[in-house]
């Protein structure tokens, strides 16, 4: 089925492209199907799209007859909801077009159906669906293809042991090999027109000896080539460093890249952010007058276009403009009055990995902390930690030097969270709180918002009212600085570090 | 959702219908909506009752025997003409506080998107917005935000996390959403459309058959066999079509997706949400907006790292309330224009409300508007300031109505009476007609009200200078954390004068009688401007005309109190204006010179830079700050402390504390540091010391506020089963004489059942045995003793009762069943033992 094969070649009934993200899989495909004359017969579905077995029905019919449900024809489309009727109107339909081409003179051609994504089809709760589509050309006796594309292997997606092996083709991870090195070549195609390619192809290469350890994603490292460029590059751009300096670029750039090791995939910080606190954005560097001269499309696995680049130029100016706003705005908040009111106040909780303002009202930080620790207590210690005669036990203590022999290797820090009852984290709740509290439904409600932030997971089912089970779910980075900011000593109290220590 | 659920149990009993309900609630929202459940669970406890036709007067009574009914109507709309000025100086805070940030979020929504077919490595935008935890506080900001985005020629959905099964749910709400707002927002002809496309949502559910929705067949397609329809409301490929159409007539515009409660959002759905828009990118311009409670760590734990890849996210950081609380504190206990203001008490409940329990403006609102209209409702001299101190003729008619009731309880005020208590020594006869003479006493609460009116304003002014005295010295070492509202709220109780931080400060700014200073003249003289514009010279604007100019004095003799504190106030600005012009005269107009020469270290480095000033100042602040600590520490600590460290304390203190300069700048700073601080111990005293504050200030005597906001429902379903009689109010009950002769005297058999049944449960051990508590049951049914009545209900009858009181305790939390020993329940409450 390569470009060059007359397109009413038989086709196999079902192939199988399975691989890595980020490998090229769709993209070849795409180039593959379009390059060929038999683009009209091409069905792409993006599967996740299709939410039910109907929605994919349709679009695969309505894509056969060349229907588009849009306001001329008042939104309609094919309606087809079941399997049986989806076989025979495939038939009738492609029959259809099949003898109107031939009617024109034109060679008959086989008929692909592309299912991007197809794994998202197995969470549609039609188990008989996927078997279904693969046996297509048998029920509908055409000559068509079932083209599947996923990032599964077959074994995991094989609806059962007994199911048509379909004709599978694997894409590899892109090679290391340094002779060709085809990750670095599809990262040196980042390289904006204007700089030296040389250098650009050094910065690539730096970039992706660093991160490939944690991320051979070629899309994820695309992201940090064209996130971070402009960082590489700014002591050029301001003049202080010539662009073939590279050793100082390099070593001014060298913080940039510690940060940008540390939140690798959590896109967190967006580009326009990095770009708005340098105060100059790709689109700055570049002049977007000088249109790019396309590079040499030969290439299948071309991944990021030119045009991209463009809008991504207009963004970075919206998103300067929206920085010198918020200066503006920042000063104008002062109120008309004669002073300004506002106080420097105790630094809130922030979290560490995002810097993200964490703050609870105060009993809700010790309802976190108390769920923590029943989270990561063990019951039968409760006593020793939460009453005032549990400590001077004899005999508990050798009951406690006993655990830490046999808790040894699985702490429960290591183990995750373990369900509590309520009742449970609620009399731990006001042995640590200090004050004499008599908070009554508000502590529910405080536990509901808890559980509604997700901060604590409700295991109990719903319809278990009166013995709510619950678990911790924030982990201990975040609950220790909770506890420091209400000056609670949360070590005193984990069994964990009290038995190790 | 809740309606249902209490229909449910009305009919169905307790067991099953509760179960069922519940299920249902998580079924629908998965995403643990415990707020919601919680919610339903209270309209479950709440009786039905029919609506009360309005009350006259919108319920006002008169608030002492007596009361005109002019008055009465009077403090109903003195409430309402207050609150809802107040309430619109309230959401103006709320919102304007926003304003900015909302604009960016505007911008970065809306700012165009790559179209065309696509590459796959086009993410999509995510604003997101880190709004805190109170995502109803946010309600109308977040809906601001929609209508700026929408006026932006874009289309939104909000899509919320309850009642989203599914992703074709979540898909369904969002089309519908996205295709209509487009139709309102910008084209008309799409209402017909519209409409159609809703009656659709009812019948894509596919049980239908196919016959009923098909039309013939368009042209293009007219050789199939193929049957015909609307594509389904959740179809994407309908929203592709209508965004074409959209993007036809030349508008187009992105298509934000708006999640406020991401944390509650169900991960998968959400997942799949993203990836299907994602994929789409380079098509439809797809924007998301996620309001998040926590923090971003929140994304990356709902998805997964391939989805998140496809999104490219920017953060905004919306107002924290604290910000928002403190603004409103300051409007309404600084500049509110009434006299109305919440005591040191209430406003303490409310803002420890606030920090220990929800982090919510919206609550705290609500607790002011209760404030507000208890104080209306409850208090008759709440008119006082109406009728008194207007200028509007009718509001003087007014006062005629004022009679002997409210003479009575201006008589009665503490305030009032320490006042007389005064006076009789000073001038006996005064005292006597006020006492006596009601018109005498009414001049006298108008003169009062004037004087406390002026006592706010200057009240004001001092806590503003004292927050500029924190800034300055925050702007060098950290004095303090307390925020403006917890400023405010102990300005209210106390004297902020004699509170730590400013004592602290206070021995830090220096004085005549510490001999030594940290604050450079300069910044003192500084100050002192400042508190000169404050009390309302120079060319700061003043509060009142009247104000500006006291020596010109007024004839009329209501003026009187009022320039008599206009008086106090004009004493206070000469004394800085005289300061000031001292300071000219020492320090020169130069600013420069005056830091040199007045910096404590200046001399001894002449050269120093202006940064190596600035340093050096901070390091002799911060010295001072701790010296100031230490020295209040010893002032606490015990005698023996105090004579045992003295000559060391000297010397830390005195090391340092130099009174370099005899030629006036040092005495200077000490009688400006020495005027400050008397004018804010003079203007800070707390109200409660005022005369007739009780007629403005809400002290909330009855606890009302504790009681309205902190429902306490198991004390409320214990006194409703132990003291049936006062909710029963029937006949044949003997009431109760109280609690000690409730647990001896004997349970009358013509309780309800299950208050029956909780008499005895109380008297029972940690395990109940069940048939002995049938046996008991049925003793106290039949009427104890021999004599009991022959026509008694029948066993059958007894234990069916029995049997319903029973799950009737248990359904209240009171007993559960259990497996340790047959025919035994648990007791839950009132301990084990």
């Amino acid at each position: 089925m390569g470009p060059d094969a007359p397109p009413g070649d038989v086709v196999p009934p079902s192939v199988l492209v399975s691989g890595p993200a980020s490998t090229g899989k769709t993209t070849v495909l795409r180039h593959l199907l379009a390059a060929a004359a038999v683009a009209p017969h091409v069905c792409w579905i993006r599967c996740h799209e299709t939410v039910t077995p109907r929605l994919l029905f349709e679009a695969v019919l309505n894509r056969i007859c060349g229907v588009r449900p849009g306001r001329d024809n008042g939104f309609r489309a094919v309606r087809c909801d079941a399997a049986d009727l989806f076989v025979d109107a495939v038939r009738d339909a492609c029959g259809e077009r099949d003898a109107a081409d031939a009617a024109i003179g034109v060679d008959p051609c086989a008929w692909f159906l592309v299912l991007d994504d197809v794994d998202a089809l197995l969470e549609i709760g039609a188990p008989t669906l996927l078997p279904m589509l693969m046996k297509l050309a048998e029920l509908t006796r055409l000559n068509l293809c079932v083209v599947m594309v996923t990032r599964l292997s077959w074994d995991s997606l094989a609806p059962s042991a007994s199911a048509m092996r379909p004709l599978i083709v694997t894409f590899p991870v892109y090679s290391k090999d340094k002779r060709t090195h085809e990750a670095l070549a599809i990262l040196s195609r980042a390289c904006p027109p204007d700089e030296p390619r040389a250098m650009f192809d050094m910065f690539a290469r730096v970039i992706y000896d660093t991160f490939s350890k944690a991320c051979r994603d070629v899309g994820e490292l695309l992201y940090l080539v064209e996130r971070l460029f402009p960082k590489f590059i700014e002591p050029a751009v301001q003049g202080r460093v010539l662009r073939t300096q590279e050793s100082k670029l390099f070593a001014l750039f060298e913080t940039h890249m510690r940060t940008a090791l540390t939140s690798l995939f959590l896109r967190d910080t967006a580009s326009a952010e990095w770009e708005r606190k340098l105060g100059i954005g790709a689109g700055a560097l570049r002049d977007p007058a000088a249109a790019p001269a396309a590079p040499p499309a030969a290439d299948a696995t071309e991944i990021a276009g030119d045009t991209e680049r463009d809008g991504q130029d207009s963004r970075d100016r919206n998103n300067e403009v929206g920085g010198a706003d918020r200066g503006n705005n920042d000063e104008a908040g002062d109120d008309g009055d004669d002073g300004d009111w506002r106080l420097t106040t105790a630094a809130p909780v922030r979290s560490a990995a995002t810097g993200d303002v964490f703050e609870l009202p105060y009993y809700a930080k010790f309802l976190l902390i108390a769920s923590f620790l029943a989270s990561y207590n063990p019951p039968r210690l409760d006593r020793r930690f939460f009453t005032k005669q549990g400590e001077g036990r004899r005999a508990r203590k050798k009951a406690g030097g006993d655990l830490v022999q046999e808790n040894k290797k699985l702490r429960q820090q290591l183990l995750g969270p373990k369900a509590f009852p309520v009742e449970r984290m609620l009399a731990i709740f006001y042995s640590i709180v200090d004050s004499d509290l008599d908070a009554g439904f508000r502590v529910y409600s405080a536990i509901a918002s808890l559980i509604s932030l997700r901060l604590m997971l409700r295991v109990s089912g719903m319809d278990r009212l009166d013995d709510m089970r619950c678990k911790c779910n924030a982990n201990y980075a975040l609950v220790h600085r909770v506890a420091q900011s209400v000056r609670f000593d949360l070590s005193k109290y984990l069994f964990d570090f009290v038995a190790l220590a | 959702m809740a309606h249902g659920d209490s229909d449910m149990l009305e009919d169905g009993g307790h067991g099953e219908g509760a179960g069922d309900a519940s299920q249902r609630a998580g079924a629908s929202s998965r995403a643990g909506t415990g707020v919601a459940a919680l919610s339903d669970a209270v309209t479950v406890i709440m009786p039905r009752t029919p609506r009360a036709p309005p009350l006259p007067d919108g319920g006002f009574v008169p608030a002492c025997p007596g009361e005109a009914i002019e008055l009465v109507r009077l403090r109903r709309a003195l409430l309402e003409s207050t609150w809802s000025a107040l309430k619109a100086r309230i959401d103006h805070i709320v919102r304007a506080s926003n304003g900015a940030i909302l604009g960016h979020i505007a911008d970065f929504v809306g700012q165009p998107l790559r179209r065309g077919t696509g590459s796959a490595m086009c993410a999509v935008p995510a604003a997101v917005l880190m709004a805190g935890i109170n995502s109803k506080d946010n309600d109308h900001v977040f809906g601001d935000l929609v209508a700026r985005i929408r006026a932006g020629g874009h289309a939104v959905a909000t899509l919320r996390a309850a009642g989203h099964a599914g992703i074709k749910a979540v898909l369904r709400d969002a089309i519908t959403q996205l295709t209509r707002d487009g139709a309102h927002g910008a084209d008309q002809d799409g209402g017909g459309d519209d409409a159609d496309g809703d009656d659709d949502d009812d019948d894509d559910d596919g049980d239908e058959s196919m016959g009923l929705a098909t039309v013939p067949s368009v042209a293009a397609v007219s050789t199939f066999k193929t049957a015909m329809a609307k594509a389904p409301q959740y179809s994407i490929e309908r929203l592709a079509g209508w965004y074409e159409h959209r993007c036809a007539q030349g508008k187009g515009g992105n298509l934000v997706l708006f999640i406020p409660e991401f944390e509650q959002f169900d991960a998968a759905v959400l997942e799949r949400l993203v990836r299907i828009c994602g994929r789409r990118q380079g098509s439809l311009p797809f924007v998301f907006m996620f309001g998040m409670a926590t923090s971003t760590e929140a994304i990356h734990q709902a998805l997964p790292r391939s989805a998140v890849a496809l999104l490219k996210m920017d953060k905004f950081e919306l107002q924290h309330s604290h910000d928002a609380v403190d603004q409103i504190v300051r409007l309404i206990q600084l500049d509110h224009e009434p006299l109305f203001r919440l005591a040191g008490r209430p406003l303490q409940q409310l803002l420890d409300n606030y920090h220990l329990h929800d982090f919510s403006v919206v609550s705290f609102v609500r607790g002011v508007q209760y404030a507000l209209m208890a104080h209306y409702y409850g208090n008759p001299l709440s008119v006082l300031e109406h009728v008194l101190l207007s200028d509007d003729g009718d509001a003087r008619a007014l006062a005629r109505h004022l009679g002997p009731e409210h003479a009575l309880r201006i008589r009665a005020l503490r305030s009032f009476q320490q006042q007389v208590a005064q006076l009789h020594a000073a001038d006996p006869e005064r005292a006597r007609r006020l006492l006596s003479d009601d018109s005498a006493l009414f001049a006298h609460a108008r003169e009062q009200l004037v004087r406390l009116r002026a006592y706010q304003r200057r009240f004001r002014a001092a806590v503003q200078l004292a927050v500029a005295l924190v800034r300055e010295m925050q702007a060098r070492v950290a004095v303090t954390r307390r925020p403006l509202r917890a400023l405010v709220c102990d300005a209210m109780q106390a004297n902020l004068a004699d509170s730590e931080l400013f004592r602290t400060l206070r021995i830090l700014v220096g004085g005549s009688h510490l001999g030594r200073r940290n604050l450079a003249p300069q910044r003192m003289r500084h100050m002192v401007e400042r508190a000169y514009r404050i009390v309302g010279g120079g060319d700061a604007a003043s509060h009142e005309p009247g104000d500006e100019s006291p020596e010109a004095d007024s004839a009329s003799p209501g003026r009187d109190a009022e320039t008599r504190e206009g008086d106090d106030d004009a004493a206070w600005r000469r004394r800085f204006r005289g300061l000031l012009d001292t300071a000219e005269r020492l320090l020169g107009d130069d600013c420069d010179a005056g830091d040199a020469a007045g910096d404590a270290a200046g001399d001894a480095v002449g050269d120093a830079t202006a940064g190596d000033a600035a340093e050096l100042e901070r390091y002799a602040l911060k010295r001072g700050l701790k010296r100031a600590r230490e020295e209040l520490a010893q002032a606490r600590t015990t005698r023996v402390a105090r004579e045992l460290k003295p000559k060391d304390a000297a010397a830390l203190v005195g090391g340092h504390g130099d009174v370099r300069d005899e030629s006036g700048v040092g005495a200077w700073a000490a009688a400006a540091a020495d005027a400050l601080f008397g004018f804010l111990r003079a203007a800070l005293r707390p109200a409660a010391g005022e005369p007739l504050h009780e007629a403005a200030y809400f002290a909330d005597a009855a606890r009302s506020l504790a009681k309205v906001f902190g429902a306490q429902p198991r004390a409320v379903v214990q006194t409703a089963l132990a003291h049936h009689d006062a909710y029963m109010l029937c006949a044949c009950c003997p009431p109760h004489a109280g609690d000690a002769d409730a647990a001896a005297a004997a349970i009358a058999p013509t309780l309800e059942d299950s208050g029956i049944l909780y008499r005895l449960y109380l008297e029972c051990g940690p395990l109940i045995n069940l048939f002995d508590l049938h046996t008991a049951f049925a003793a106290v049914v039949r009427g104890a003793g021999p004599a009991a009545p022959a026509g008694g209900p029948s066993d059958r009858e007894i234990q069916a009762r029995f049997v319903k009181a029973v799950s009737e305790l248990q359904f209240l939390g009171f007993i559960k069943p259990t497996g340790r020993k047959t025919d035994h329940v648990v007791r839950l409450t009132w301990g084990t033992a």
